[in-house]
């Protein structure tokens, strides 16, 4: 377990949450209601969503079981969909931290909040996957990102699909609990020592609208020595564009040189994924 | 063999993001998820609970009602539109055909003028040629 | 298994013979890139569990699995008071039921973003048992694999 691996785990984010006015009673109509919360980057929006309407369960309108279905978050008006990573979604909208005035952002008295809101209404954002069976439809969706990861890491997905019950249901646990023990030695049931490809996805600067699917990288050399710039350079991402961008992951900038099988098992995130950040310089 | 290099400077980069995103972090709440009872004191929040149901249902069923007087009224509306839409259509034919009448109606009067100015020169004519007729006849008699 | 050259040679080849056009469930095709868009008159079940009553299939080659990739989106068409059509997107909890029983075990429908909306995606764990895979039957696995998945359970 790297201390890498460790720091990325553990990352969390101040985040300041604005709750929709049609959710709840206000004695002053005019000021907003905030709840302050610190959100791990490594888990789904949607697994707080009950913990957060609990916290200001005294003032809803609804009952929360009513509300939680038609819920969703979004940062200046875009909808942040539940099915990506907290981190990914952050870092798909904000800019990076070395794009923040240094003076200010090393300052011990200056602070970094992450605004968002918690949006109800009954017509759900057309990228918002519906969520019909609660948590359970979270957890297969989940875990039906890890087949696919499963499966561009082994050509199979035999390792996921012959996970034992007990194992299967820990792995999620682990998630839930965020306990990195074992979530690490569930991963590493699935992650091979020697990788047929790295399941990658690719995100675009505040284009939220348009994920990418999992990048597919051609198989040129051995992974001991294809670097992210050659990932880049193979994919339909870069063209003109190729000096001007910029790669970051779990929350920093990433050198191109390093080799992509590395950042991979330093950098998954917890649905088996690396999640790449695009960025214009 | 893992790149030093790299995991150094991934190392530091990562440690910096700590510093600058946990900066006042205490004045944030930690969340668990899927907490749904946060509740100490039971007795007294079970009372709180039934107030909350009652209010919940009023307000419930007043938005419900809200929603449905707002639609009729988009509805009633639309209709009125559609109304003076047809009133306004039906003004201009009206007025169209209130030209058209009375541009007929002047050429009506004409017509009739006309054909009466002619009914009148054939009735002359005939009275002349009847007069015509009496004088010869006398002449022949007298 | 399909190459990606396999899949779009084979796609072409479909879109241009018609077969798919001339349908009588078939509303319209559009075919662009590598993704064949197909609008279609859904089955009476599906049409009464759902309320939908258009289907969208789109065609797609999953580089992961190197296989064709199916999804769906329902569409409803209805009046609303003020007579203005609306389009919504009917989901369900259960989309198993488009399947026939014998395959809803072999199969996991998981709802994905594509293109700034939701549509379903059915995957396949075992295509080739349901299609059929052998050397001389490669050339038309497309068409065999659009004919099961979409028309026999699907379409009207």
């Amino acid at each position: 377990m790297s201390d890498i691996h460790h720091l990325v785990w553990n990352g969390g984010l101040n985040t300041q949450i604005e709750i929709d006015k049609s959710l709840v009673f206000m004695d002053d109509e005019s000021k907003p209601l905030f709840i302050n919360v610190r959100l791990p980057r490594e888990s789904y929006f949607v697994l707080y969503a009950s913990s957060l309407l609990h916290k200001i369960k005294l003032k809803l309108r609804k009952d929360i079981d009513e509300v939680l279905p038609y819920i969703w978050f979004e940062q200046d008006g875009s909808n942040l969909p539940w099915n990506i990573p907290i981190g990914t979604l952050h870092d798909v909208m904000n800019p990076r931290i070395s794009e923040l005035p240094i003076e200010a952002a090393a300052s011990s008295t200056s602070i970094l909040v992450w605004k968002i809101r918690m949006v109800y209404g009954q017509e759900l954002p057309q990228n918002h996957i519906p969520l019909t069976n609660g948590l359970e439809q979270v957890q297969k969706y989940w875990m039906h990102q890890w087949k696919q990861a499963c499966f561009v890491l082994n050509g199979t997905s035999k390792q996921i699909m012959s996970m034992k019950m007990d194992d299967s249901k820990a792995f999620w646990q682990s998630v839930i609990s965020r306990n990195v023990d074992i979530f690490s030695s569930m991963s590493d049931k699935i992650v091979p020592s020697i990788p047929r490809n790295i399941p990658v996805m690719v995100h675009r600067q505040n284009y939220m609208d348009f994920i990418s699917q999992p990048l597919v990288i051609p198989q040129k050399e051995s992974w001991k020595t294809t670097t992210l710039q050659t990932v880049l350079d193979s994919s339909e991402y870069t063209t003109t564009e190729q000096n001007t961008l910029a790669v970051v992951c779990q929350g920093i900038d990433v050198p191109c040189s390093i080799l992509i099988e590395e950042l991979y098992r330093d950098f998954v995130s917890l649905d088996g994924f690396l999640h790449l950040i695009l960025q214009q310089q | 063999m893992p790149d030093e290099i790299h995991r150094s400077e991934l190392l530091q980069k990562l440690q910096g993001r700590d510093t600058i995103e946990s900066n006042f972090s205490e004045l944030f709440e930690d969340i668990l998820p899927n907490e749904d009872n946060l509740d100490v004191d039971k007795a007294y929040v079970s009372e709180y609970r039934q107030l909350v149901k009652h209010l919940r249902s009023e307000v419930q069923s007043r938005d419900n009602e809200l929603v449905i007087l707002h639609e009729r009224l988009t509805v009633m509306n639309k209709n009125m539109e559609k109304i003076n839409d047809e009133i306004i259509g039906s003004s201009i034919e009206n007025n169209v055909l209130q030209q058209k009448y009375d541009t007929l109606r002047v050429e009506y009067d004409k017509l009739v003028q006309r054909w009466l100015k002619k009914v009148q020169k054939e009735a002359d004519k005939m009275n002349e040629h009847v007069a015509q007729a009496d004088n010869q006849v006398e002449s022949k008699h007298g | 298994m399909i190459t990606k050259t396999q899949f779009d040679t084979q796609l072409q080849q479909i879109y241009a013979e018609r077969t798919l056009q001339d349908r009588t469930d078939v509303q319209v095709v559009f075919f662009q890139d590598s993704t064949l868009l197909i609008h279609l008159s859904p089955k009476p079940s599906i049409r009464e569990k759902t309320g939908a009553t258009l289907l969208l299939g789109r065609i797609e080659y999953s580089e992961i699995y190197q296989e064709p990739s199916l999804y769906i989106q329902l569409i409803e068409h209805k009046r609303g008071l003020d007579g203005l059509e609306i389009i919504s997107h009917p989901s369900i909890n259960d989309m198993n039921i488009f399947l026939p029983d014998d395959y809803q075990t072999l199969f996991v429908i998981q709802p994905e973003v594509l293109d700034g909306s939701v549509w379903w995606c059915f995957h396949q764990c075992d295509t080739s048992k349901i299609v059929g895979e052998n050397s001389s039957t490669t050339g038309t696995y497309l068409k065999r694999w659009i004919s099961v998945f979409l028309f026999s359970w699907l379409g009207d």
